[in-house]
């Protein structure tokens, strides 16, 4: 009897242990990123798996070719629970269905959105009427500019309310010497910016059509070709072959580049000169200025077994205080507007890093537009390039150019919309 | 007692060419069949999508309606009419140096084959460095010798140049099969063509030639299918550009397949492109008739 008793205790035991200590969710989450970004978003799982025991996040991590991976466990259907996925992206895998509605969830759990967020991520994770994904980190664009050239040339630095005019005026005088160590006033002008620089567009704004071909479009491409062909601030393609735009800003060869808020970590490490950053210049007629900004978010799989746990985790990595001041500290802008706006992000540097204008990255959110060469929509990327490349080899006209890419543009938009 | 020998070995045959004969089934013959039945439909891998059939569109399209198909076939064919005459050239002149009776030629034949062991995308980055327009070794040399320094693939009409340059770092394989083939003659025709007063050029022309020649066309062969999937040097340094200038077939065909998802697209192109390393090979050997010379040949 005695012996009965402690078996059945012992059987109890077990069973209460084994509904205690319930196995947790596993939930998979796949991200892109260099191996420094991969350990940003490692810290920031262990962040999310602190506060939820319950839930344990399987790490899949692709250092390239992310987009055909994607695709691939699309197609085969056992894509991860939680996708790292981007604003550029245009809706697109929303629209193929790969993607959950999230508001639903926001709506269930009360996250006021227009309060937390800026307006263009969420917008732009809105595209196709469903919200695809929840952003947690922000980049933009800036000029970029090394102060010793400005201070040898005796130039004031660029401040915010430059025009277009300025930059040019002052890339001419950055301009100096002959041959491979020529010292250009620009050093980096992605060619979209240049699309838009005069409020020109590439794109309809439902990604329908490509209508690169007009007057203000033509205009910015004309002052790109300009840079290097009139004016010669700029390397032409075939010198940045030899010696590519990072190299160039780094080393001290290059006045001014327009670039990506990513930039700065590797600037702070590899820059020997003084550098700092503000804002794109304006048109000088209508005084806007037009900046890329991608959002990074999470989206989950439409069909994941587990939306409820991987919920957790989008909703953590885009409003959990604690990761989105993590994301503040280290990676870039947050999501979050109050943490991004506050001071404490906004003048407190990274371990090692030199204090910089990081206001004019944060400004730019607010005005700034979506790449159209994202994620599915790299073919129209590809044949914009090349149009590019031959313009800024001197090997076709800007008006060509965008003729060409008009036409097989939309062919591709044709068949990628369908 | 014999019969049973006899099963016995044809089961131990068939199990142990089972890996192979199952690899071969599974992983080529299969997938082969699927693409071409792919390369009749529309299937851009998508959730829930599977491949729709229509017909020859795919190939009709692509003949008729992309330009780019064109642009890439000819790079192509630009590629190939550089790098394998050339290479062959400089493979034959390696193998005849290596053919001679040295102290050490082994340690030259090895220096000299390395290369092809090497290879990939290690060697392409390196490459990158020494193309470089400003700091590569061979613009440093060029200028250093009064020459002019061209952009190299910075440049549309120096980038494919610069790749043909670039394949013959990869010929090795082919040398060391003309090093066989020069030590398979029979030293007794040299002998008797020396006693007959030939000349060097003379034993070249009309001995070494002659007997060499199947292996020309064998390196020939090899080097045509080999030109026509070029791939991994492209794709790692110049991504087809500047422009479309090297935008070669199969890495147009990548493209379609694995960055845009036009899989019926991309079956198409590796159709196309087996069609016409099929008929260029028949051509070569069909010509062979009248160049190649078999030794236990009988000439009608």
């Amino acid at each position: 009897m005695r012996k009965l008793l402690l078996v059945l205790c012992l059987v109890v035991l077990v069973l209460i242990s084994s509904v205690l200590y319930a196995a947790p969710v596993e939930i998979r989450y796949m991200y892109w990123g260099s191996t420094e970004e991969i350990q940003f978003r490692e810290d920031m799982i262990k962040i999310f798996e602190q506060k939820h025991p319950d839930i344990k996040v399987i790490r899949e991590p692709y250092p390239a070719e992310y987009d055909r991976k994607l695709t691939a466990q699309l197609a085969a259907g056992n894509a991860a629970d939680v996708i790292n996925m981007c604003n550029d992206w245009w809706g697109q895998r929303a629209r193929q269905g790969a993607f959950e509605d999230l508001m639903p969830f926001v709506k269930r759990d009360k996250i006021d959105l227009a309060k937390l967020f800026w307006t263009f991520p969420i917008k732009s994770m809105q595209s196709p009427g469903i919200l695809e994904g929840l952003p947690y980190i922000l980049k933009t664009q800036a000029l970029f500019y090394n102060k010793r050239l400005f201070d040898e040339a005796g130039l004031a630095y660029p401040k915010d309310n430059w025009t277009w005019d300025d930059f040019l005026e002052a890339a001419i005088k950055l301009t100096k010497g002959e041959g491979p160590k020529k010292q250009y006033g620009v050093v980096g002008f992605p060619s979209i910016n240049a699309a838009w620089m005069y409020g020109g567009e590439v794109t309809s704004s439902n990604m329908k059509i490509v209508i690169a071909n007009n007057p203000k479009t033509l205009k910015g491409i004309q002052f790109l070709r300009d840079l290097v062909f009139k004016y010669k601030v700029m390397p032409t393609q075939a010198e940045f072959q030899a010696m590519g735009t990072g190299a160039r800003f780094s080393t001290g060869m290059g006045g001014m580049m327009i670039d990506y808020s990513w930039s700065v970590a590797w600037l702070q490490k590899a820059m020997k000169d003084p550098w700092d950053v503000v804002q794109l210049p304006m048109d000088p007629t209508t005084k806007k200025r037009y900046p890329e900004c991608r959002a990074d978010g999470l989206a989950i799989y439409s069909q994941s077994k587990n939306k409820d746990a991987a919920w957790e985790l989008v909703k953590a990595f885009a409003t959990d205080p604690d990761i989105q001041r993590y994301v503040a500290k280290n990676e870039g802008i947050p999501a979050l507007k109050a943490i991004a706006l506050s001071p404490d992000h906004l003048n407190t540097f990274r371990e090692g890093f030199k204090p910089y204008n990081k206001k004019a990255f944060v400004d730019a959110v607010s005005y700034s537009k979506l790449q159209p060469f994202g994620g599915y929509y790299e073919e129209l990327g590809t044949a914009w390039y090349r149009e590019m490349d031959l313009v800024l080899l001197g090997k076709q006209s800007p008006e060509e150019a965008l003729k060409r890419f008009q036409k097989i543009g939309n062919e591709i938009l044709k068949r990628l919309t369908r | 007692m014999y019969k049973k020998r006899v099963i016995k070995e044809t089961i131990y045959f068939h199990l142990y060419i089972s890996p192979w004969l199952l690899g071969f089934l599974i992983f080529t013959l299969w997938p082969i069949i699927q693409s071409l039945y792919i390369s009749l439909t529309d299937w851009e891998m998508q959730l829930n999508k599977y491949p729709k059939f229509i017909g020859i569109s795919n190939y009709r399209n692509l003949l008729f309606n992309d330009e780019l198909f064109w642009i890439s076939l000819k790079n192509t064919i630009y590629y190939a009419f550089g790098s394998v005459p050339l290479g062959l050239i400089l493979a034959l002149i390696l193998a005849l140096l290596l053919n001679q009776k040295l102290r050490g030629i082994t340690i030259f034949r090895t220096i000299f084959y390395l290369p092809s062991v090497i290879s990939g995308v290690a060697v392409a980055l390196l490459w990158v460095w020494i193309f470089n327009p400003n700091f590569g070794i061979v613009n440093v040399i060029l200028a250093k010798l009064g020459l002019p320094t061209p952009g190299w693939f910075g440049d549309p009409e120096w980038a494919m140049p610069a790749l043909i340059i670039m394949s013959f770092w990869g010929v090795g394989g082919s040398m060391l099969i003309f090093l066989a083939g020069l030590q398979g003659i029979p030293t007794e025709f040299y002998e008797a063509a020396e006693i007959d007063g030939a000349n060097l050029w003379s034993k070249f022309r009309h001995i070494t030639l002659p007997m060499l020649s199947p292996t020309i066309l064998f390196n020939l062969v090899m080097g045509i299918i080999g030109s026509f999937q070029v791939f991994t040097n492209v794709y790692i340094m110049t991504s087809g550009g500047p422009g479309t200038a090297t935008l070669v077939y199969v890495l147009y065909l990548f493209q379609n397949a694995f960055l845009y998802f036009k899989m019926g697209y991309a079956s198409a192109m590796a159709w196309i492109l087996f069609v016409i390393i099929l008929i260029l090979t028949l051509l070569v050997i069909k010509s062979s008739a009248f160049w190649v010379y078999y030794e236990t040949e009988v000439k009608k």
